[in-house]
């Protein structure tokens, strides 16, 4: 060996030594070697490698060797001079010396790094057993709530393949029904901050929908991964808790042990003696109760319960140890209140169980508060209870169409029973001409979108039923449609009596034409006789006056005075039955100038008269242009008429808002009229002053209250005798549809 | 000579008023009265019972009421105003109705005029006083046709 490699062999940290290919002797070895197996270098100078073999190895590391090329590499077990084992990986080459072909060796000692390796398997075995023990779930996700590994026991606990689990196809959060989210987050937020999450019971949905009631405990792992491993404890009913107190018993071996195993148990865990005096509490138990241990231990278990529940408390302790001499019997769980330290009380269950440990008998109560179970319990019974009590059919069904669920007034309404639908399509439930309905249904589902409509459905015994059906998505957690809630409500009796109405009012149409035309004949007809008795008694008296007295003067007078009011009369019969005969057409009316144009007629027919008017500028609306014009003839005619004995008379013309509608209005400071009869203005014929006074036919208002009745509208009127009258009316929005 | 006017009225009752009222307001002009509507058509077109008078001898005006036996007013009125004749006759529809639909047909039919016939005479009289005021004295008559059509 050349000398300057000499110095880098005996200076190298790294441990090297030469032998001999054939015999195996030690040709050379540095310092490293030396170290590493405490053998002087001329103690090995003088043997061979095979000397460090254990003897069971010898025969295959000798065969190795022979067979080797000329660069190998091997883990081998090796032993040093004091006998230990150790584990080295070599790496070796041949190599040319001034004195022949050597190999040179590399060593380095593996021995912690393979120590470690097993003491990991070993660890990793224990948790691979707990893991698979069945007792608890286990799952390991990353923050972001992604699946890394999930055991049997949980998949049991939700039903789900371990596939659709870790292919992310079921998302984890999803599991959680929403009512429990809130409670995950604040773990999570617990988790990022101190590295654990405290105990917290929740529920997790099922694939089958069902719910199941779990106690979750998180803890970060440790490592880069960011990872979290939850412990899921199922609490359906005792079988985990009676197997966790038997794991207890039996791995009790030693105190440190069995104390470790009441502070990991998720519960609040409360140990007492046969008296029922607690000897052992954990920190789930101090936290729930507010208590610490020192203020618990020594006390009787039953401070753990509310008042009420204390007193038959020890003597029911007493009774379940007397049972358990008989025979052993399993955890009973009592549904109770506790009672914290600052007098508040919550509903828990208490479940005890016994321990026999060596030396005696120990119960073991674990006690879980129940509020936020109990508040959900009792949400999803009224929810229950309200669709139950519906009077409408509630129906739940799948995307597919499958009856998923079905309330009494479903069973009610369609003669089928809840065992006879559920898994039934729904689409039985269709007359046969509207099956094409369903698909069209369901696509609006997938939308989202909630819908409206009515239609025709078959009851169990074949009869038809006129329904009005709302359908809203179903989501599942993560807001998937997976499939719909259907309230159906039988309007047979409402499309009847719709029908009935829609008929009634028909007849009624029809019966009102009928009575205008014969209205409009009658009048036509009543005013030529009109004509013959006025004419005749007025050319009468015209032209035979000589040869009638006063009196008969009079009384012919009295014939044509009467023919002309009669005549009157007819004439607002005929305008009357004009207005609902006439057909409606709407304009954008200028009520400002028909207003006035209508008082320029009257002033026109009166020009004595002195009036002041007042007109508001820009009044429009869309109105039949000729109605508009008669109902304001109609308003200001008797405006003007009520004014004559004002002094000064005064008709004002104007808008205002009443009720949110904008209201028009004729205002007088006239007669006016007792409140007291104002639902009799606008009855036909009636009339608040005597014809003496003022003169009238009573048909006006009635004129006018038709116009606003057609044009969708309200007339009313205020007014005070003497003070005069104020009339409003309002006319609705025109219809803009097609009809 | 004064033209005549043609007073067509099935109403007894409604004749006589019209010729008291014309006479009242001292219209003086040869009334003739026909009391349905094939009647007045043969007056004026010198048919049937009227096949004497002689075609060219038109009324002045006519007054015709709608509602009438036979043929209605209004049918009349379009033969009236189909013939080459009686085209341009001055036509005042004197009638009981004042329905919309009535006046705009008779307009829309070629009526010169739309009176309503009142109940109350001294109104009877008014109107008759102006339609023979403005018909019969104020108004230009149309040349009488030449020949026949």
């Amino acid at each position: 060996m050349r000398e300057s490699y000499r110095v880098l062999f005996e200076s190298s940290p790294q441990a090297m030594f030469v032998f001999e290919p054939e015999t195996l002797r030690f040709l050379d070895a540095n310092h490293a070697c030396v170290r590493l197996y405490g053998y002087a270098r001329e103690e090995l100078l003088g043997m061979s490698l095979a000397d460090l073999w254990p003897a069971e190895d010898a025969e295959r590391n000798r065969e190795f060797v022979r067979t080797a090329s000329e660069s190998f590499v091997a883990t081998v077990r090796h032993r040093k001079k004091d006998g230990t084992p150790c584990t080295v990986d070599v790496v070796a080459n041949l190599v040319s010396f001034d004195e022949g072909t050597g190999r040179l060796a590399l060593l380095t000692d593996v021995t912690a790094r393979v120590v470690a390796e097993q003491a990991r398997r070993a660890a990793e075995a224990r948790f691979t057993r707990l893991a698979d023990s069945g007792m608890l779930g286990i799952i390991v996700t990353s923050v972001d709530g992604r699946v890394h590994e999930i055991n049997e026991a949980l998949l049991d606990i939700l039903g789900y393949s371990r596939e659709g689990i870790l292919s992310g196809s079921v998302p984890w959060n999803a599991v959680t029904p929403p009512e429990w989210r809130d409670l995950d987050e604040r773990a999570r937020q617990q988790l990022s901050s101190s590295g654990t999450a405290g105990l917290r019971e929740k529920e997790f949905v099922r694939k089958d929908g069902s719910r199941v009631p779990v106690l979750v405990g998180s803890a970060m792992l440790e490592g880069e991964d960011k990872e979290c491993i939850s412990f899921v404890l199922d609490l359906r009913g005792s079988r985990q808790i009676e197997a966790a107190v038997k794991h207890l018993g039996e791995a009790r071996a030693s105190e440190a042990t069995f104390r470790g195993f009441v502070e990991a148990a998720p519960d609040s865990v409360v140990v007492a003696n046969r008296q029922g005096t607690i000897v052992l509490v954990n920190a789930q138990t101090e936290r729930l109760y507010g208590y610490t241990r020192d203020e618990l231990v020594g006390q009787g278990v039953e401070m753990m319960l509310a008042e009420r529940f204390r007193a038959q408390f020890p003597s029911r302790l007493a009774g379940y140890f007397a049972g358990t001499r008989v025979a052993p019997t399993g955890p009973v769980s009592l549904d109770v209140y506790g009672r914290r330290k600052d007098g508040s009380e919550f509903p828990i269950e208490f479940t005890v169980a016994l321990l026999e440990t060596a030396g005696e008998t120990l119960v073991c109560g674990s006690i879980r508060d129940t509020t936020e179970r109990k508040r959900a319990e009792e949400q999803r019974q009224q929810l229950a209870t309200m669709v139950e009590s519906s009077d409408d059919a509630i129906i739940g069904k799948s995307l597919a169409g499958i009856v998923t669920s079905w309330n009494a007034a479903a069973e009610r309404l369609f003669g089928y029973s809840a065992a006879e639908m559920i898994g039934q399509p729904i689409a039985r439930l269709f007359p046969p001409d509207q099956q094409g309905e369903e698909p069209e249904i369901l696509a609006h589902l997938a939308a989202g979108e909630v819908e409206r409509f009515d239609g025709v459905r078959l009851h169990k015994d074949g009869r038809r039923i006129e329904v009005s059906v709302t359908i809203a998505p179903v989501r599942d957690p993560t807001g998937r449609i997976v499939g719909a809630c259907k309230v159906v409500r039988d309007i047979t009796d409402r499309r009847r009596a719709e029908v009935a109405l829609r008929q009634a009012k028909d007849a009624a149409e029809a019966a009102n034409r009928e009575l205008e035309s014969f209205s409009y004949s009658v009048a036509h007809d009543l005013r030529a006789p009109l004509r013959g008795m006025n004419g005749f008694a007025r050319l009468l008296l015209d032209r035979y006056r000589d040869a009638l007295d006063p009196t008969g003067q009079d009384w012919l007078e009295e014939i044509t005075l009467n023919a002309r009011k009669m005549g009157e009369l007819i004439d607002g019969l005929l305008s009357l039955a004009r207005v609902t005969r006439s057909e409606l057409r709407r304009g954008q009316v200028d009520l400002s100038s028909t207003a006035r144009a209508a008082l320029g007629q009257l002033a026109k027919n009166e020009p004595d008269r002195r009036v002041e008017l007042a007109v508001e500028e820009g009044l429009s609306a869309e109105v039949d242009p000729a109605l508009a014009r008669a109902l304001l003839d109609n308003l200001l005619g008797n405006a003007w008429k009520f004014t004559r004995d004002a002094a000064p008379a005064r008709i004002e013309v104007g808008a205002t808002l009443r009720d949110g509608d904008r209201a028009f209005f004729v205002r007088d400071n006239g007669a006016g009229f007792d409140m007291a009869f104002a639902s009799k203005l606008f009855v036909p014929f009636q009339r608040l002053h005597a014809a003496a006074e003022f003169p009238g036919t009573g048909i006006g208002l009635a004129t006018v209250q038709r116009i606003v009745r057609r044009h969708g509208g309200r007339v009313w009127a205020e007014g005070t005798v003497g003070a005069g009258a104020t009339f409003y009316f309002t006319f609705s929005e025109p219809k803009r549809s097609a009809s | 000579m004064k033209k005549g006017i043609l007073l067509v009225e099935d109403n007894a009752s409604d004749e006589k008023l019209t010729l008291l009222a014309f006479e009242t307001c001292g219209v003086s002009n040869e009334i003739i009265v026909a009391r349905d509507g094939a009647a007045a058509l043969d007056c004026l077109f010198a048919a049937g019972s009227y096949a004497e008078r002689d075609p060219a001898d038109l009324p002045a005006i006519v007054l015709l009421d709608l509602n009438l036996p036979k043929i209605d007013g209004l049918e009349v009125l379009r033969r009236i105003r189909a013939d080459a004749r009686t085209r341009l006759l001055p036509v005042i529809v004197l009638t009981a109705s004042k329905e919309e639909e009535d006046v705009v047909r008779s307009y829309s039919l070629g009526a010169n005029a739309y009176v309503r016939k009142p109940v109350e005479f001294a109104d009877f009289t008014q109107a008759a006083r102006a339609l023979g005021l403005f018909w019969l004295l104020t108004n230009e008559s149309p040349p009488a046709p030449r020949g026949k059509a």
